[in-house]
């Protein structure tokens, strides 16, 4: 049996994400049905990601459905509704669910109580918790922040969950960012799938 | 937060909301704070969907002067990008301290100061 080849797909759209794993043989129908649903949606269709693991060779390809900033409109509207959370950081697990993965700088006392509680805590100066999309964006703000000091931690929560938070497609400039309040630590601790240290 | 501001953008008057006007329980104890910020332009709170939440928030880092006294304090001011509010930071201006939706204070800015345009690295 040779090496298996698979298509994973997630097209995201203002409904919400599906996903699927393919054979090579529909490899020409996915595509076609992607092509129109981008030109449906008038979308951006970005660059494919390939990653190689040991038996597969997967290439995700996203559709994303009005994330598009139109000019003239204002940048870092934040996100009064649920959003679609940026497919940067949305990974697809089979038969459990989206989930997105989120990044934040902590600084040398916070990261040292999440090491201590594997929990994400509230100071006394704590509005909330801010994460970002990827790594680098939450370097960015660790710099500004933080000078740099502690690190960048990561974890993954499910997409429904991610879609409650108060979300900006852009913030500063930089990159997505997403808001996670007091009231609802308690169910970003009970939801995220542990968390990754620097 | 680690950091302290050694060049602001401005300096504000900071006015911590009650918890009755929708603030916190109790102002933060500083010396830094950092949140979001929403400038409060003309008629915005008329236009703007779901005001002050749905306006346009930018990374905003306080540094007190001193303690909160009855709610008030002074503070240095620094944005994450200042290249994105220097049309908004003129003496005057005000701006909303947000905690993700919520209001929790009300910054009138007194004092802006000559600076890189970004603090972006």
């Amino acid at each position: 049996m040779g090496v298996q080849t698979y298509l994973m797909v997630t097209a995201k759209q203002v409904g919400g994400a599906r996903w699927g794993v393919l054979p090579r043989a529909a490899l020409a129908a996915v595509a076609a049905v992607l092509i129109t649903a981008q030109t449906a949606s008038a979308a951006s269709f970005p660059a494919p990601e390939t990653r190689v693991g040991v038996s597969t060779v997967a290439v995700a390809s996203f559709v994303k459905a009005g994330g598009n900033v139109a000019a003239g409109q204002r940048r870092d509207n934040a996100s009064a509704q649920p959003q679609p959370a940026s497919a940067t950081s949305v990974a697809a697990e089979a038969g459990d669910g989206a989930t997105v993965q989120l990044f934040r700088h902590a600084g040398p006392d916070e990261l040292a109580d999440l090491k201590a509680s594997g929990r994400f805590n509230l100071g006394p100066n704590s509005t909330g918790k801010y994460f970002a999309g990827n790594a680098e964006d939450a370097a960015k703000w660790g710099e500004w922040l933080n000078k740099g000091e502690g690190g960048v931690v990561s974890t993954s929560v499910p997409k429904s969950f991610a879609d409650q938070l108060m979300y900006w497609e852009k913030l500063d400039g930089i990159g997505p960012a997403w808001f996670v309040p007091p009231e609802q630590l308690d169910a970003l601790n009970a939801l995220m799938r542990g968390i990754e240290y620097p | 937060v680690t950091r302290r501001i050694d060049e602001p953008a401005a300096h504000a008057r900071v006015r911590w909301l009650t918890e009755s006007e929708g603030g916190r329980a109790a102002p933060p104890p500083g010396p830094t704070y950092a949140s979001t910020a929403v400038f409060i332009r003309g008629d915005d709170a008329e236009v703007v969907p779901d005001w002050p939440a749905g306006g346009e928030h930018f990374s905003v880092l306080l540094d007190f002067d001193g303690p909160v006294r009855d709610g008030v304090v002074d503070a240095k001011v620094e944005f994450m990008n200042r290249a994105l509010v220097e049309d908004d930071l003129v003496v005057g201006s005000t701006f909303w301290v947000m905690e993700g939706r919520r209001a929790v204070a009300e910054a009138r800015v007194l004092e802006v100061f000559d600076s890189p345009t970004s603090s972006v690295t």
